[in-house]
């Protein structure tokens, strides 16, 4: 369950308008990189993992990303304030405007929309946390394309704020990964997630020793 | 049910009439009887939830640091059920 605090993670006050920006800057809400993708991302890959660890890292970082995608929205918002039609039109939001007004839209630069295509939800953990990994690497380009994009102060402030942001994610997934790696060393495990329970017992309160160690049976006879 | 489960149902309920409060407060934003209401229904959401974090561990993450451990990342998660 989630509840929402009246802030923002990192203060987004910017001082004027420029729509140019707004349309490249619109990609890191809606596009194949940007907060929504990787937000679902985590919060579906989640459900699969095995391990404390990784379940805290991806529902927590999940959760950061869905903050992110209000700053950006926020950007948006604040640099197509007040904006003329003529404005909009000359900055190439002409399409934009006639389909989405002045509101924001997820959608990329380009203007395709959002497809959940931009996420990668495969079942596997090291699979799963290698993608996020990528997905860091990924954003963070991305952010840095736009701060060379960027001719506001005040927007390249943010931005660098949001690109540090997923160069922390991609230690912390890299970290969760290698706990997974690690248990996946261990003398004894199984492969899989599945619970094999004879009693047809569900984790994690089975206590039956015939369980994978990766698993949550919360029983300690599986090393 | 155990008793963790039925503590955090009562619980549940509790947040949830809260929270339905609270989107008909946002468009009845000046009715005082629902205020008080609210304001009660916050004070004993609140006490029932630190009892709740006191006895199974926290809900929040603000009441996950002990002394030597991050509790906060401890099974189960709410997705997984509570058998």
């Amino acid at each position: 369950m989630w509840g929402y605090d009246k802030k923002l993670q990192y203060p987004v006050n910017i001082k004027n308008p420029n729509p140019q920006l707004a349309k490249f800057i619109i990609s890191q809400y809606g596009g194949p990189d940007g907060e929504l993708a990787a937000s679902l991302r985590y919060l579906s890959q989640r459900f699969s993992m095995p391990t404390e660890i990784t379940k805290a890292t991806l529902n927590d970082i999940g959760t950061e990303e869905l903050g992110h995608l209000e700053m950006i929205g926020t950007m948006v918002n604040q640099l197509t304030r007040g904006v003329s039609p003529e404005g909009l039109r000359k900055a190439g939001l002409g399409d934009y405007y006639t389909d989405h007004g002045v509101s924001i839209y997820p959608q990329n630069a380009a203007g395709n929309p959002f497809t959940a295509s931009y996420i990668g939800v495969k079942g596997d953990p090291i699979t799963d946390l290698y993608e996020d990994m990528a997905a860091e690497q990924k954003a963070r380009s991305t952010y840095e394309y736009l701060i060379d994009l960027s001719d506001d102060p005040d927007v390249t402030d943010i931005l660098k704020f949001l690109r540090e942001r997923e160069v922390v994610h991609f230690q912390r997934f890299g970290e969760a990964l290698r706990s997974v790696q690690e248990k996946l060393a261990q003398k004894k495990f199984y492969m899989n997630n599945l619970h094999t329970c004879p009693n047809n017992n569900t984790p994690p309160s089975c206590g039956c020793q015939n369980v994978p160690i990766i698993s949550d049976c919360g029983c300690q006879n599986n090393n | 049910m155990t008793e963790q489960q039925a503590y955090l149902q009562e619980l549940m309920a509790l947040d949830f009439k809260l929270y339905d409060l609270h989107l008909y407060l946002n468009t009845h934003p000046f009715d005082g009887e629902i205020l008080e209401i609210y304001q009660d229904l916050a004070k004993e959401a609140k006490s029932t939830r630190e009892k709740y974090e006191a006895m199974y561990g926290p809900l929040k993450c603000e009441n996950a640091a002990t002394d030597c451990e991050w509790t906060w990342i401890k099974n189960p998660w709410p997705w997984e059920g509570m058998v």
